[in-house]
């Protein structure tokens, strides 16, 4: 069971090859360190005194920032959408549907498929952080990058923080996907709930509130309880317990598939 | 009739409690044979077809195939089924050869069976090129190697030549008639015009509005039109003639110049015209068309 479970999840991973999923995944990680690149090689005079003492924590910070504010969930709405939309573009959910496989197999698989995409785009957004910081250092010799070790360890816990605090909305997403054969609506939908999501920012009740998750976890939250960012964990954790089960329901009840 | 690889018994079906699509169907499909589904569009061929699949949901004993229950034994029953519902579902990004590796590991069926397949849809020399790059014939046969991957015994496809060229048609169909007397398959194939399938059927049922008008061998259709003429007449007054004759058989069709009246047997054609006569008709020619399979078809689905 295991093994056709594997099986079928490779064949999921397949599907992904050279679709707008996997480039962005790959362009999104890049994306911000590149960015940052330019940024510190073209203002060295004002970025290489911010960084004299701690430069790796201040240059994980610069990146960490915008992703957790904007571009990750902008990344998890879409990179869920078009996975779940390989599907829809190539009429080829019948096709899913005839094969022997148990409807908890087609709905799970695919969702570590998306799963898995979001943890490459971690790696490589780590990855490129440490690429950028030397890049930078090597072309502006005043960065003090290589005189310090690359905080890993760091790294790795906000990255595993950032990550359990998507689970919520790929959850949402996926069954919203799944539901809705439109690639415009679930898109939309999504945008539409972390915008609102801003204005609601200083709602006391914010951690209930998944779109936010990534921005609770990161930031510091003045005038929200201390605990806020450890609670958000927690009901990302549920949420997505709660959207895979109405998701799994929608696959396995639906009486028309494909 | 041999053993039935697939049926259906009382099948019904709808989508919305206002209109029934499916009524009654009662389909035995011969272990061996090439069932052909015939019906014009809409008349319920692809939604039978998805309900054969477990696409759509049927009544608990409605359907069994290989004498399994298919909602009771989903996923052992598409183990030994091989489908292609409506246009293929082929990964336009990907491959031939990717396209058929994502279902090698779904059917975890062994590697060589890749280029088995490829060779046997004739599709070896395109296997590395994206599909995307694929003619709509090459797509067809693309989806039929997906659908033959696991060596199915029972094959159904849904109108497989739906826009191919005639060439394209033809290809098909051969490479239809050698799964059936090569590989040995069992083929459910619908199509909504006779003249592609009416070659290579050993077995026909005929669906309009979500009937089964007819169900039996390809012997037992030809039967049908041996003993169903259509006539064709001119008389000196056409419209009467259609009057006296339509309480008794179908006009197909009349103008001025011609009457056509269907479903006649070949002993009825002296009465017929005798008739005709003592009503003070006079006859100027009378012959009987050539009847073939299409013939057949349309009037069924038309009376």
């Amino acid at each position: 069971m295991t093994f056709i479970f594997i099986l079928n999840t490779q064949a999921e991973l397949l599907k992904c090859k050279n679709t707008a999923a996997t480039w962005l995944t790959v362009t999104g990680a890049a994306f911000i360190p590149a960015i940052n690149v330019i940024k510190c090689i073209s203002k060295p005079d004002y970025f290489v005194p911010k960084m004299e003492n701690d430069p790796w924590r201040v240059w994980i910070g610069y990146n960490w920032q915008i992703a957790a504010a904007f571009f990750l969930m902008m990344y998890i709405i879409l990179v869920t959408n078009l996975v779940v939309q390989i599907e829809y573009r190539n009429k080829a959910w019948k096709q899913v549907y005839t094969t022997p496989r148990s409807y908890g197999d087609i709905f799970l698989s695919k969702f570590l498929v998306i799963n898995l995409m979001v943890i490459s785009c971690f790696v490589l957004f780590g990855l490129f952080i440490i690429a950028g910081a030397y890049l930078t250092a090597s072309i502006q010799h005043r960065y003090t990058f290589l005189l310090h070790p690359v905080p890993i360890g760091e790294m790795m816990n906000i990255s595993l923080k950032m990550y359990c605090s998507t689970w919520a909305v790929l959850a949402i997403q996926y069954w919203a996907g799944l539901r809705i054969s439109n690639f415009i609506i679930p898109l939309g939908l999504g945008l539409v709930l972390f915008t609102i999501g801003f204005m609601i920012r200083q709602w006391e009740g914010i951690e209930y509130y998944p779109y936010m998750y990534p921005f609770l976890v990161y930031f510091e939250n003045p005038g929200l309880p201390a605990d806020t960012a450890h609670s958000a964990l927690l009901n990302s954790t549920l949420w997505m317990g709660i959207f895979l089960l109405f998701g799994f329901l929608q696959v396995s009840t639906t009486g028309e598939k494909g | 009739m041999g053993h039935l690889i697939a049926q259906t018994h009382h099948l019904n079906f709808s989508f919305s409690s206002s209109k029934q699509l499916l009524h009654d169907l009662n389909l035995n499909i011969p272990q061996g044979s090439i069932y052909c589904f015939l019906g014009p569009n809409g008349a319920g061929k692809t939604t039978t077809l998805r309900l054969l699949l477990g696409l759509l949901k049927a009544d608990q004993n409605a359907i069994s195939i290989f004498d399994q229950q298919l909602f009771f034994n989903r996923m052992s029953i598409l183990r030994r089924v091989g489908a292609l519902i409506e246009e293929p579902s082929v990964y336009l990004h990907l491959t031939g050869r990717e396209n058929l590796k994502i279902y090698r590991l779904c059917y975890s069926c062994d590697k060589k069976r890749v280029d088995e397949v490829l060779e046997i849809v004739d599709l070896h020399h395109a296997d590395k090129q994206p599909v995307k790059t694929y003619s709509l014939g090459m797509k067809q046969r693309l989806g039929i190697a997906i659908a033959l991957l696991h060596d199915p015994e029972f094959l159904i496809l849904d109108e497989p030549t739906n826009g191919l060229d005639p060439q394209g048609i033809i290809e098909i169909r051969l490479l239809i008639k050698r799964l059936n007397t090569d590989f040995l398959k069992t083929i459910l194939i619908s199509s909504h015009l006779l003249s592609e399938v009416e070659k290579i059927a050993t077995h026909f049922g005929i669906i309009h509005k979500g009937r089964l008008l007819f169900q039996g061998s390809r012997e037992a259709l030809l039967k049908l039109k041996s003993d169903s003429h259509s006539v064709e007449l001119e008389t000196t007054n056409n419209e009467k003639a259609a009057v006296l004759l339509g309480d008794r058989f179908r006009i197909r069709k009349i103008n001025h110049a011609v009457l056509q009246v269907s479903s006649v047997g070949k002993e009825e054609i002296p009465t017929l015209s005798a008739f005709l006569v003592k009503k003070n008709i006079g006859i100027y020619r009378i012959g009987v068309l050539a009847n073939n399979l299409e013939d057949i078809f349309i009037e069924m689905v038309s009376s």
